[in-house]
């Protein structure tokens, strides 16, 4: 059988909580795994402020014949007016779950981080360089953030598509 | 999309023996047998599918080389597994990349036809949306 790897969102102190394997994440002002209009509505982002940054990693469920690597990551491009979205890959270490040298999720502005828009298809980021072949590991960390201005409009933000990929052997 | 591979591989050796592998069992690329083979070929496990037939003959001193590459979307939930075939030799990959709907791109590591099939996969997730469905 070929590999299968899924997404999870990592929570807590140093990101060392792992969620169940989710297939989306919502941005709020808390930090959990949620994925619900519920989620969503307990917890908004006020303009002017941060969401709690996101830290994602993909776990192996399957372990592939060889390797998994290559792993790369990419929006459409664009978003909606005065609300920035801004990614941070490839941080900690991959291996076995839940990795190592995640940071604590936070509304604190990240650092050394990118406009997630400017990672496309035709300019994809890099998740992660490493290759991986071991049940249950994971590979670094994708941090995302929400940075709504204080000219935001209120109300909901308009449902991005987020896109990854990886090779297998 | 199912996670078994939609090929399997046959490889012509050297010698003119036929070997087929299952190419998500480990150990299928043995580094000996590779060096080898000097005709590769992906044979679609489905006949009736429009994964193509793929047939690269090994130049001398190459080795065939084969990889899929999963792209997912997340909330828009598409899963797409492609593949990719072809040779190495004096550190170069020379790759063709293989579609479901029986396209073929060559010459890169990075195929343009897979990004149009995402975007696709993703306007229609959007419209969906737009629809209330």
């Amino acid at each position: 059988m070929a590999a299968s790897l899924s997404l999870r969102v990592y929570t807590g102190t140093n990101a060392a909580t792992e969620s169940a394997a989710v297939t989306g994440i919502d941005f709020i002002s808390a930090d959990n795994a949620t994925n619900s209009l519920a989620n969503r509505q307990a917890n908004p982002v006020s303009v002017g402020t941060n969401s709690f940054s996101k830290h994602l990693r993909l776990k192996i469920d399957t372990a592939p014949a060889n390797s998994v690597s290559n792993f790369k990551f990419w929006t459409d491009g664009t978003g909606q007016a005065n609300v920035g979205l801004r990614a941070k890959l490839a941080q900690g270490t991959g291996g076995a779950t839940p990795g190592t040298g995640g940071t604590t999720p936070s509304a604190t502005a990240l650092t050394g981080d990118v406009d997630a828009y400017t990672l496309t298809s035709g300019a994809k980021g890099t998740w992660d360089s490493a290759s991986y072949s071991t049940l249950n590991h994971v590979t670094k960390e994708l941090q995302l953030q929400l940075q709504p201005t204080a000219s935001a409009a209120a109300g909901n933000w308009t449902q991005e598509t987020f896109n990854y990929s990886y090779d297998e052997t | 999309m199912s996670d078994t591979f939609e090929y399997i591989a046959e490889l012509q050796l050297n010698d003119g023996s036929l070997v087929q592998v299952n190419l998500e069992e480990r150990g299928w690329a043995e580094p000996e047998r590779l060096a080898n083979t000097r005709v590769f070929t992906l044979l679609p496990k489905n006949i009736d599918s429009k994964w193509p037939l793929f047939r690269v003959n090994i130049p001398e001193g190459a080795k065939p080389i084969f990889k899929s590459r999963m792209s997912v979307g997340m909330h828009a939930g598409y899963r797409l597994r492609v593949y990719a075939a072809g040779w190495f030799k004096d550190g170069e990959s020379h790759w063709t990349w293989l579609f479901p709907n029986g396209a073929m791109e060559t010459s890169t590591d990075d195929p343009t036809i897979l990004d149009l099939m995402t975007h696709a996969l993703n306007d229609a997730w959007r419209q969906k949306i737009a629809d209330g469905r």
